[in-house]
């Protein structure tokens, strides 16, 4: 290919005009028998593939119109001038559309080729009667320009491409983590055994019907009934990229670049995965994710790095120009040299896309806050376009390779740092090249068991945990071994220009879970004489991002010159119904309560009031002078109660003083339980029958009132002691039958409960000395939020008004500087995954109510 | 001496049929096995029984639930019950039947995937393990990612204007 290019270029340089015209001539003469040439009837002529040189191949777009042709294309696009006539590509040597998935990996001899068979299939829709596209009979996948064929033969492209560009990647990650030698004593976390369970891919599990999923194969479906929008479904798994009806010929299939983000989305659940089954062993049952209901970090980090992948395969720093800019003008950039960005955003330390202070920044609209994953993501995908081009300029590669090798360091970073994010065997690396580490003890998400819960909802991806496992492996691999030019001073900096330095040390210790003294080395577990301290980050590095107190954040006192209310209900029946409706179809069942609480009792006083399901959004207060950001707060069951009942049978219990809030005089108890932190996650439900000594309680106490004393007691307590008599059929949550006691029942939230599925609520950022709801308004009172703001109650509809609650909730938040270490720990080792079933890491919020109607 | 140890072995032999009645009798009820012949449970066809040479992530104890025939018809109602009228259909297809420790008690649970369709005839689906008892979903995951182009178009809510007086 080279050697023609070359001969081209001489010719024209060398010849005159008659020459070069004679040639030109020839050429055409060439050209008008080429094998794109369409017949009158619209499709291609045969008579030119009788050679078989186009068997498998078919002519393709390689980027959107809007690249290809400009900026003002048709929006009735039809496609043909875009596609690349000079170079057919191979689409798939199979009689059907489907592609096969081959992993070659090193085994320290040779290279080893792990094929899954089919395991992508294209489809036009998912329409009942929709058959898979067969190859025509010329051999060749050469469609119409513009027809639903051939639109499935380039999207299949596509992912493919995009698919054979991922494995290339791993390759390159799993060979240099495991045969480099200069990593042979590293932990790792992209597992040595990857191939033995097929988790490189949505596979099944040997055996071959152990699936982890009901397909083993991606299903893109490239002309899919949605409007203006594109999807990835890991239940399927399936991709599906939508349209737009005002504009019949304009698809989102037309943009390579929503196919390479939104199989980013699929790789990113692949490598989140590829810890969670081991050879000879089920793999866990559930799988890890990055996304949630609402805005969060976890849902913007997975937005970023689709992006990112975005940038990968076509070399571009802009994504979506025609899909979403050409619709809706919601393009995104994917670096700071992008010419949509306001002016103080460039390439300098001062104006990278820093957290927070971008957090709520749409480019196409930078004046008005917008709180949501994808512009959330951009501060994500300019860091590691940044890195990327770090490693371009300092690691000494060969220009013509500098994009593949430099994107192969970030996706190992990203591998290893996923696949130790979403690990529910709760093992979070290997000590050794071949031996999965022992179950037996947990090194991240607290243990197998409660993993699911610590990973999604207690401890989920954040910009801070994202960042710093990333350093970790940026030192780890990077600086330590293939780009030493790229050290951890210029490592931390660059994470700083970007407001990402939100961590003090590595946390690279080895610590359990469960207990800080077990520690484990490459090699296996050290003894307790030689533990080792957490490596720290140069505090000196830290210039731009800014750490504050956990104390600095409250519940705002409600004042009427400002309209800043404490917390706001809302208990209209539209809203509350829409809320649940838009929950479920997200993926977050509840399990409402029958007969005692429903949205029919919503009266839309904006008080909390018998038999109402209402949505909270709790008003957190910034008391500091600096942005709080990325505020996670949590209204899940958690260690703050004694249990008083030494009988198992009604698990009554007394609060924790954990504050000065709920004091002793009002019931708190000091000591016994009160002292530790549990090492496992279990609620405060019947086990084996009876109540257990120790368990994580639900956060609503309730005040009883007794000979002149007001204390806080369980909800069980109170059902019995005034005068309510409530039975446990009265009771939320119940469903149990005569027969058969329903062990998910807790008598301990009769009255009021925090709906499993809408028990956390995240906050972008709240701005100094100002609450969250008045940091979103910006003065807009008509600012619309999401349901990823409020806690959703279910209310006792037997409740006598006038019973007061207080429901103890936590918070968190990114940039924290006292939420993960202990103040009193001079090498600020981050806290151990079981403490984040009681209060050290979190900001009490103490959320009182009295329900009236 | 002779009465003696005809004594001690009376006593043993009484002891050891103490004990093998308490081991078939009605005391010991927990094992699987016991569950299975009563009929509370179906025999068990994962694959934490079936291949042997595989260690399950939890051992199969007895189980606190007892499933239900008609759990399928009790999940879709509680998801109705959330859905409204919004959905315009609720399919749900069941994967496998796997053994699960929540809150220390061991379940016999379904792992299953939820297909929704709205009014817009637009799709979404989830995975959740299921009690098959009360039909009550105790997890859910691998839920649908939407990139729509209008973000802004996302559901959303306004805060009642009465705060604003």
């Amino acid at each position: 290919m080279m050697v023609q290019s070359q001969w081209m270029t001489k010719f024209f340089i060398t010849n005159g005009f008659p020459q070069r015209l004679s040639f030109c001539l020839f050429f055409a003469i060439l050209t008008s028998c080429n094998p794109t040439e369409i017949t009158s009837s619209g499709q291609r002529s045969n008579t030119s593939y009788a050679n078989g040189e186009l068997t498998n191949m078919a002519y393709i777009y390689r980027d959107s119109p809007y690249i290809l042709e400009g900026a003002q294309y048709s929006l009735n696009a039809n496609m043909k001038g875009s596609v690349d006539e000079s170079m057919p590509e191979f689409i798939t040597n199979k009689n059907q559309l489907k592609g096969d998935c081959t992993l070659s990996l090193f085994n320290s001899i040779s290279n080893i080729d792990h094929t899954i068979s089919d395991c992508l299939q294209s489809y036009a829709s998912k329409s009942a009667s929709q058959q898979i596209l067969p190859r025509k009979s010329d051999g060749t996948w050469i469609f119409p320009t513009n027809s639903s064929e051939f639109y499935q033969v380039n999207g299949h492209y596509h992912v493919q491409k995009g698919i054979n560009t991922f494995f290339e990647k791993l390759k390159f990650a799993y060979d240099t983590i495991h045969f480099n030698p200069s990593f042979q004593m590293n932990r790792k976390s992209i597992p040595y055994y990857l191939d033995e369970t097929g988790l490189f891919w949505f596979q099944a599990v040997t055996p071959s019907n152990d699936n982890f999923f009901r397909n083993s194969f991606l299903t893109s479906y490239n002309l899919c009934n949605l409007e203006l929008n594109a999807q990835f479904s890991p239940a399927g798994p399936e991709l599906c990229f939508g349209k737009w009806s005002a504009h019949p010929n304009f698809f989102f299939i037309q943009d390579p670049s929503i196919i390479y983000h939104e199989l980013g989305h699929a790789l990113i659940a692949v490598m989140m995965n590829m810890r969670n089954g081991t050879p000879g062993a089920d793999p866990h049952p559930l799988r890890s994710n990055l996304s949630s209901y609402g805005y969060d970090e976890s849902g913007s980090i997975g937005e970023g790095v689709a992006d990112y992948y975005s940038f990968v395969m076509n070399k571009r720093t802009h994504f979506g120009e025609w899909a979403l800019g050409r619709s809706v003008n919601a393009s995104r950039p994917i670096s700071e040299d992008d010419k949509l960005h306001i002016s103080a955003v460039n390439e300098t330390s001062e104006g990278r896309l820093s957290y927070p202070q971008y957090i709520l920044y749409d480019p196409n609209n930078p004046n008005v806050p917008l709180e949501d994953v994808h512009y959330a993501g951009q501060i994500i995908s300019h860091y590691l376009v940044a890195l990327t081009k770090e490693f371009q300029n300092q690691c000494n590669l060969p220009s013509a390779s500098a994009h593949d090798i430099s994107t192969s360091y970030v996706m190992l970073l990203l591998a290893e740092t996923f696949s130790e994010l979403g690990d529910l065997r709760s093992v979070g690396f290997d000590i050794t090249s071949s031996i999965p580490a022992s179950p037996s003890v947990s090194f991240s998400n607290l243990d197998s068991t409660a993993s699911y819960m610590w990973s999604q909802v207690v401890n989920p991806p954040t910009y801070r945990n994202f960042s710093q496992i990333l350093s970790k492996n940026i030192l780890k691999y990077i600086s330590s071994g293939l780009c030493p030019n790229f050290t951890k001073n210029e490592s931390e900096q660059l994470l700083d220009d970007y407001g990402l330095l939100l961590f003090k040390t590595y946390n690279n210790d080895g610590s359990s879970t469960k207990d800080k003294t077990i520690q484990v080395s490459s090699t296996g577990t050290v003894p307790a004489s030689v533990l080792s301290s957490p490596t720290a980050i140069h505090e000196n590095n830290r210039r731009k991002t800014v750490l504050v107190s956990k104390e600095l954040l409250s519940l705002s006192e409600t004042t009427t010159d400002s309209d800043v209310a404490t917390y706001y209900i809302i208990d209209d029946q539209k809203n509350m119904s829409g809320i649940l409706q838009n929950l479920l179809f997200k993926g977050y069942p509840m399990n409402l309560s029958t007969g005692t609480a429903s949205v029919e009792y919503n009266n839309a006083n904006i008080k909390i009031s018998p038999g109402e399901i209402v949505g909270i959004v709790p008003n957190l207060y910034n008391e500091s002078n600096s942005t709080i950001s990325g505020v996670h707060l949590l209204a899940n069951d958690w260690d703050h109660v004694h249990i008083t009942d030494e009988t198992g049978v009604n698990g009554n219990f007394s609060p924790c003083k954990i504050d000065d809030t709920t004091t002793l005089a009002q019931g708190a108890i000091q000591g016994q339980t009160c002292s530790t932190t549990m090492a496992n996650f279990k609620r405060h439900v019947k086990t084996s029958g009876s109540f257990a000594a120790e368990a994580a309680a639900p956060i609503c106490l309730v005040q009883l009132e007794t000979d002149d004393v007001a204390k806080w007691v369980s909800q069980n307590e109170f059902r019995k002691k005034q005068g309510l008599s409530l039975q446990d059929k009265d009771c939320l949550g119940y469903s149990s039958t005569t027969t058969d006691e329903d062990f998910t029942f807790n008598p301990h939230e009769c009255l009021v409960r925090v709906l499993p599925g809408a028990n956390k609520a995240f906050y972008s950022k709240i701005d100094p000395q100002k609450s969250y709801v008045e940091t979103m308004r910006n003065g807009n009172p008509d600012h619309a939020f999401g349901p990823g703001n409020a806690i959703i109650f279910e209310v006792n509809k037997w409740i006598p008004p006038g019973t007061k609650f207080r429901c103890r909730m936590r918070a968190k938040f990114s940039n924290c500087s006292d939420c993960f270490s202990d103040s009193s720990d001079i090498t600020n080792d981050d806290y151990i995954d079981r403490e984040y079933n009681g209060s050290k890491p979190f900001k009490i919020i103490n959320f009182e109510f009295e329900v009236n109607d | 001496m002779i009465k003696k140890k005809y004594f001690v072995l009376i006593i043993s032999f009484a002891i050891i049929l103490f004990l093998l009645w308490k081991k078939d009798g009605s005391l010991v009820k927990n094992s699987i096995v016991d569950q299975i012949k009563e009929g509370k449970v179906d025999s068990i066809k994962t694959p934490y029984k079936t291949d042997l040479k595989k260690k399950a992530i939890h051992e199969p104890k007895a189980f606190v639930n007892v499933p239900s025939k008609n759990w399928e018809q009790k999940l879709k109602q509680s998801l109705r019950a959330q859905a409204g009228d919004s959905q315009l259909s609720i399919e749900i297809k069941k994967e496998k039947s796997i053994i699960w420790t929540k809150d220390e008690n061991p379940l016999k649970v379904e792992s299953v995937v939820v297909k929704l369709t709205n009014r817009q005839n637009v799709q979404s689906s989830f995975r959740a393990l299921v009690d098959p008892q009360t039909g009550k979903v105790l997890e859910s995951w691998d839920q649908t990612i939407f990139d729509p182009a209008n973000v802004k178009e996302n559901f959303s809510f306004k805060l009642d204007s009465r705060y604003n007086q």
